[in-house]
């Protein structure tokens, strides 16, 4: 996805011993999770994720009809996010952490870079290479649901951008101003726009509120809203399953046509924006007095 | 470094007072008139009696200046403020190579664009007006009210890669950045000198170089600083005017006093930085305190109602040169500064920025208006522009590097 300069030079040390253990620990794990004589060891596990508007496959280039409350043209210009904190929940309600494989452009940590856009056509800005996967390890066992958290994890949204590593190098997913990153990039544009109607719209979800305490010289220290919404699926099987994120569900309780006066484009976390709520709520995130009541955004497929 | 001649070099033999040193204990005194050790100036208190300097690099400071600090992870090298000061003039920065951090911090203006608000590379209107670069390696928190942006290198990425507004225009493009920084032949010998142990071009080393570039942009020099050191005398006016500016019946120097002419400041062997924010009284649109969307200063980042319309005072050296004033550059003389203040808030009276700044609720306890004679004011314009440095607006070290033809604009 990038070249090797911004990874190689300035990365941070990063666990590769870890990788290498995964990979020895799946190939003992080869028999499958479901032989009744395997032992309890790891167990390869891929997420998958599908990128949608209103139920049809998400492409760059590709117009899509009926968005929104009124019935708005769209072309995506942008569609990723960040995800972090995966866990497989038993049916006891125990939680497992997935261990990501670190994989260099994708992963780190525990966060993953998903990325449905391929520099094509209307997303000129955006990287060729995809994403569509979260991939890790974790012990065998019988899991039957997901949770994870939309967006980047406190401890890595604040450190220096310039010398951060993939997938935190994205200059289009800086959000330097916040000292942060967006956590959530999906930008519309909308061809058929009338005069003085808006020309396009913006999702871009991210912490806000940001102030260093005590050591002033220090990084943010806190976010009074944090912004990194809590997914959950009851009923997830990642051998059949993928989850589905569907732009045009987040949009369904928006106008296209109106951006209020003297806000943000579209709803991009700023506070005072009364483009946010329907957008938030639908992330599963309470704004400014708006209660969500869970988010739609994603679904288990 | 052959390009950067001393200015200071003879006029007094300054490098014999300076002290390398590791954590040697630290006599500063006080900056101000209410300064407690002996020696310099009755009003502005005394000079620096010791100067620490950690770093090896051969600043060209003003006597009496202490050294800008400089973070651990970007030494200061003469290699790396050499290839700061090309990227910093160079329109190759900007995605439709219109446009380098020059074109908006512009030398003559002390580092500022002379606009009312900065206009990007793609022509969107910044909210906010350009500021001077005077002094910002001792500037520990940069722009107008952004307490998370605490180094210069940090800072640079804003303007290569924001997009609301869209300044330099390089988001997702930083690909591309490189690839045409490559295919220049000057920075294929400046990027291996100033970063020979991995002379690769990227966000890190690009930022890093133009970050030491910007920390010797120095200015020392003025009429205020010479008479400081006893190399001249202000004029009758001029002093009047200092007397008036650190009175308590003007309360100038609460915000912008120091050394720079700024509360919020740090150098090397400092203690600890100090970082002010205030709120001048220059908006109150709801009666409650508003400012107008989206310079809402402090509470942009906090979201505390006590930090709506609080900003970082921006130092006072220069100030001639860098009109239109403040965030917004809604204020467009030093006469009209003098108005707002003398009011103890600006009225509007009508549009949709009506209100009275006087009445706002955040507003600073030392914004508490006075009234000044025609020569009073006078002498407060007189002072001010003592504070012009013309040795660092023509400083050839800090000019575009570029031969004729130059990418600056
Ligand atoms: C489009 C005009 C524009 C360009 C281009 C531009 N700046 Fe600025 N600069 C501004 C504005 C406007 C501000 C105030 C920003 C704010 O408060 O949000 C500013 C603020 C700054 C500050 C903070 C000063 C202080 O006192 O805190 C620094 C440092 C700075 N710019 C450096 C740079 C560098 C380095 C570049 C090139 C990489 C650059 N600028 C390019 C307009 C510009
Ligand atoms: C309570 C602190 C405070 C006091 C007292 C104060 N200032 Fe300011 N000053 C500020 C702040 C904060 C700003 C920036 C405000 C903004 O842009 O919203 C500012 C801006 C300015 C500017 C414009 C700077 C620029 O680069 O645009 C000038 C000139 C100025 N002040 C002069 C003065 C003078 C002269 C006095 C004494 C009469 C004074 N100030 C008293 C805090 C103060």
């Amino acid at each position: 996805m990038k070249s090797t300069r911004l990874s190689t030079s300035f990365s941070r040390i990063r666990p590769h011993s870890f990788v290498a253990l995964a990979l020895v620990l799946t190939a003992s794990a080869a028999c499958g999770e479901d032989d009744p004589i395997a032992p309890a060891g790891p167990i390869d596990v891929a997420i998958n994720f599908e990128a949608r508007v209103n139920g049809a496959s998400f492409a760059c280039g590709t117009r899509y009809s009926n968005v929104g409350t009124t019935s708005s043209t769209i072309e995506l210009t942008d569609f990723r996010f960040y995800a972090h904190d995966f866990r497989l929940v038993a049916a006891n309600g125990q939680e497992t952490p997935l261990e990501l494989a670190q994989d260099g452009p994708w992963q780190l940590d525990n966060l993953a870079l998903l990325d449905f856009e391929n520099a094509t056509g209307a997303c000129g800005n955006g990287t060729p290479a995809t994403n569509t996967s979260v991939r890790g390890t974790a012990p065998a066992g019988d899991y039957v649901g997901l949770r994870f958290r939309i967006g980047v994890p406190f401890e890595l949204n604040h450190q220096d951008a310039s010398t951060a590593s993939a997938p935190l190098d994205i200059t289009r997913l800086f959000w330097n101003w916040n000292g942060g990153y967006k956590f959530a990039r999906m930008d519309l544009r909308r061809p058929d726009a009338l005069e003085g109607e808006a020309q396009g719209w913006n999702v871009h979800l991210g912490s806000t509120g940001c102030t260093p305490t005590g050591d002033r010289t220090a990084p943010a220290t806190s976010c009074a809203n944090e912004y990194r919404p809590e997914i959950e699926f009851a009923a997830f099987d990642h051998a059949t399953n993928a989850i589905v994120a569907d732009y045009g569900r987040l949009l369904a309780g928006t106008d296209l046509r109106v951006n209020t006066p003297g806000t943000a484009s579209g709803c991009q976390s700023f506070p005072g924006d009364a483009d946010c709520p329907p957008v938030m709520n639908r992330f599963g995130l309470d704004y400014e007095g708006s209660v969500s009541s869970g988010q739609t955004f994603l679904s288990v497929n | 470094m052959a390009a950067f001649q001393s200015q200071w070099t003879g006029r007094r033999a300054r490098h014999a007072r300076m002290h390398r040193v590791g954590a040697t204990a630290l006599a500063l005194c006080a900056w101000g008139p209410t300064a407690s050790c002996g020696g310099g100036d009755e009003i502005l208190g005394p000079l620096y009696t010791e100067i620490v300097v950690t770093s090896d690099f051969a600043w060209d400071l003003p006597p009496d200046f202490p050294a800008p600090r400089v973070p651990e992870d970007n030494p200061m090298t003469p290699e790396k403020v050499e290839l700061g000061r090309r990227l910093f003039y160079d329109t190759r920065l900007s995605g439709n190579e219109t446009q380098s951090c020059a074109s908006c911090h512009i030398q003559e203006a002390a580092f500022t664009d002379r606009l009312p608000r900065g206009v990007g590379s793609t022509g969107d209107v910044h909210p906010r007006a350009s500021m001077s670069l005077t002094n910002m390696g001792y500037q520990p928190v940069l722009t107008w009210a952004n307490p998370n942006l605490t180094t210069l290198a940090e800072q640079a990425l804003i303007p290569m890669f924001g997009e609301d507004p869209v300044e330099l225009g390089m988001s997702g493009r930083e690909e591309e950045l490189f690839a045409r920084l490559e295919a220049e032949p000057i920075y294929r010998r400046l990027f291996p000198a100033a970063y020979p142990d991995d002379p690769v071009i990227n966000l890190s080393t690009i930022t890093r170089a133009i970050a030491s570039f910007q920390r010797i942009l120095i200015s020392g020099n003025s009429r205020i600083d010479q008479a400081r050191r006893g190399e001249i005398a202000l004029t009758e006016s001029e002093r009047l005017g200092q007397n008036l500016f650190f009175s308590e019946r003007m309360e100038c120097f609460h915000c912008h006093g120091g050394l720079m002419f700024t509360g919020t400041n740090d150098f090397d062997g400092k203690s600890s930085p100090e970082i002010e924010f205030h709120n001048n009284g220059l908006y109150n649109l709801d009666g409650n305190g508003l400012y107008p969307s989206p310079n809402f200063g402090l509470f942009e980042f906090t979201q505390r109602p006590e930090d709506m319309g609080r900003f970082k005072a921006p130092t006072l050296r220069n100030i001639e040169l860098t009109a239109p004033y403040m965030h917004d550059g809604s204020v467009a003389t030093l006469d009209e500064v003098l108005d707002h203040y003398s009011r103890g808030g600006r009225l509007i009276a009508e549009g949709p920025n009506a209100g009275d700044g006087r009445t706002n609720p955040n507003k600073s306890e030392f914004v508490i208006g006075f009234e000044l004679t025609a020569r009073e004011r006078q002498a407060v314009i007189d002072y001010l522009k003592a504070l012009t440095d013309h040795d660092f607006v023509a400083n050839p070290a800090f000019s575009d590097p570029w031969v004729e033809g130059s990418r600056r604009r």
